[in-house]
């Protein structure tokens, strides 16, 4: 439960802290586009080096948000083996035979049985679970006999480099979202996005409205998060323990979760309405601010930067510039 | 038997992975069939110290002897849920843990989980249903239908079908009306001195306190700064740095005392203040 990171707002006051919030709405959105322009694996690393950077020097506790991606690593583990799969093309790293035999079958169930017995008790159970996948495949590569089936199994160096590209993207894109939502207070990205949308009110597009809802589903994420603690905590009392019961008896458990989750959620969802209904918030109406928003230099640098970044990428993509 | 910490600590993780030290080397027995309350300030360690008393914590340094269980757990292969079944631990705000069709089932829903069949599940929640006070008839409504005075009961009929052997409240009078509080507390002290069960409760209420409890711990910055009875407790040297009121009853006797010469005598609640005015007057 502690360790979803999403939506959370971390105190500090480093240089990201003293951003204008429609300056990092706009940048969030050019680092995204450039993330999705970059053409190779070279530029992507560099991309991901500059971002790595970037993240250290807001001074957010780096090892927190990177625990706090812990729910991609089976994502990521999966694509990479897909990838490492289908890519046959570039020049050849390795090629082993690789055997499913009587043999590396019982292993590996022996091995994935021994897994999900210790699972508890690792400490860096994602180190533990890459390890597992990789030496799912070294049995596969040693243990022949008894052999039922044979294939080659070898990897190509574009394989790499395109698993690579992709995992690097998908990371940056990770850290640069985790990044707007951890510096911005949920009132400043609200009137940042509410700021930037400006333009689609033309064609009636409920900007306010929108931007009120995505602000008021972030901030109550880790609400919800400790109601639900909460309640199971509650219910744990009550003889509920998800790790040891039966599978049947569990479903019928998780009905005593949801149950007053929604409830609470739905009564949460009311007294906030009713709240903001006292504090004067109607829907579509005209609203002045407290704050108001102006660009600094800081952030016309950074806007620069940014959209000198993303014009060299897509000269590069064009074919006017040739990098390495 | 009962609980028995051991120079037990506790750290949360706090945002920036710093660790926050909610619990400082507490040693402490609770011993069957006592009457504890827990008094302190926000923040001062009272839940954490309650949700250790039936295994839903597991001390970062140290040990809690629960019963015949030592936690953390020796053995693997012992179930922790048992144990829970010996404590049972009634939340703030319980009413929010209600989720079946019907206030019957909801009551049923603990002692089922601990593996009794239908039948004695409902012969116990039935007879806790009716501890608490509630009526036969309002057995079979949805338990969201139902005031939340009445929603609390359901709650703490929920863990009283269990059976267990010790109660922890945390805070079980907070948002009630002083009516549905009094009811309350006297449920707590008939489940005390009629069916011998220990009662460990949180509260802010000074006046619950020194009428029910046997003893008293206060709580500070992740310590025990008192452990004795209330008699003690007012008279300390240390009172003023333990942030507590006094009862008012007690404060009645203090300003009597001062401003008629009435000769001071501690008293904790309204009937022994009047009994006592009446032997002074009579004299």
């Amino acid at each position: 439960m502690n360790n979803v990171t999403i939506g959370q707002y971390i105190h500090g006051d480093s240089w990201i802290y003293k951003m204008d919030p429609r300056a990092k709405i706009i940048a969030l959105v050019l680092g995204l586009v450039i993330t999705f322009l970059v053409p190779s694996f070279e530029i992507m690393a560099i991309l991901l080096g500059l971002v790595l950077i970037m993240v250290i020097s807001t001074g957010l506790p780096f090892m927190r948000m990177i625990r706090g991606m812990k729910a991609l690593l089976f994502l990521l583990t999966f694509t990479f083996i897909l990838q490492i799969f289908n890519i046959k093309t570039g020049t050849q790293l390795i090629q082993t035979n690789m055997y499913l035999s009587v043999s590396s079958i019982a292993a590996i169930i022996a091995l994935i049985i021994l897994y999900n017995l210790v699972k508890k008790r690792i400490k860096f159970r994602s180190i533990a679970f890459l390890s597992v996948v990789v030496i799912i495949f070294v049995l596969q590569a040693y243990l022949p006999f008894g052999q039922l089936m044979k294939y080659e199994f070898s990897i190509y160096s574009d394989g790499l480099f395109r698993t690579g590209f992709l995992l690097f993207r998908i990371f940056i894109v990770v850290l640069l979202s985790s990044l707007l939502t951890f510096t911005t207070m949920t009132t400043d990205l609200n009137n940042g996005l509410e700021s930037v949308m400006k333009p689609l009110k033309v064609i009636r597009f409920p900007v306010a409205e929108i931007s009120m809802m995505l602000s008021l589903t972030l901030r109550f994420i880790p609400t919800l998060m400790e109601e639900t603690s909460k309640i199971m905590k509650a219910q744990a009392s009550r003889g509920v323990e998800f790790s040891e019961s039966t599978l049947k008896k569990k479903i019928g458990q998780i009905i005593s979760l949801l149950i007053p989750i929604f409830i609470i959620s739905f009564k949460r969802a009311e007294d906030l309405a009713n709240a903001m209904e006292a504090r004067g918030y109607v829907i579509g109406d005209k609203r002045t601010k407290i704050d108001i928003m102006r660009f600094a230099w800081l952030d016309i640098v950074t806007l620069c930067l940014l959209a000198g970044l993303l014009s060299l990428v897509i000269l590069l993509n064009t074919g006017v510039i040739h990098a390495f | 038997m009962g609980i028995q910490f051991n120079q037990v600590s506790y750290f949360y993780r706090g945002v920036k992975n710093e660790s926050y030290e909610a619990l400082n080397q507490i040693t402490l027995a609770i011993n069957d069939h006592e009457f504890v309350a827990i008094c302190g300030q926000t923040g001062s360690g009272k839940t954490t110290l309650v949700q250790h008393m039936n295994a839903l914590l597991m001390p970062t340094k140290g040990e809690v002897q629960i019963y015949e269980h030592t936690i953390p757990l020796k053995n693997k292969k012992t179930l922790i849920g048992p144990i829970r079944k010996k404590v049972g631990l009634v939340f703030q705000f319980p009413e929010y843990q209600l989720f079946e069709e019907t206030i019957l089932k909801d009551i049923m829903f603990g002692p089922k989980n601990f593996g009794l069949s239908d039948k004695e599940a409902e012969q116990k929640a039935r007879n806790a249903a009716k501890l608490v006070g509630l009526d036969e008839e309002i057995l079979q409504k949805s338990p969201f239908r139902i005031s939340g005075g009445q929603m609390r009961r359901v709650a703490i009929a929920g863990i009283l079908a269990m059976e267990p052997d010790m109660l922890v409240l945390d805070e079980p009078t907070r948002g009630l009306d002083p009516k549905g509080s009094d009811e309350m507390m006297a449920l707590f002290n008939e489940l005390h001195v009629t069916y011998h069960k220990t009662i460990v409760l949180i509260t802010h209420d000074m006046d619950i306190v020194s009428r029910y409890a046997k003893r008293i711990l206060v709580m500070d910055k992740g310590k025990v700064k008192f452990d004795g009875t209330r008699e003690i407790l007012f008279l300390t040297d240390e009172f003023e740095k333990l942030h507590l009121a006094k009862p008012n009853a007690y404060r009645m006797m203090e300003h009597l005392n001062k401003t008629l010469n009435i000769p001071f005598k501690q008293v904790f609640t309204e009937e022994e203040l009047l009994t006592y005015l009446k032997e002074v007057y009579h004299e």
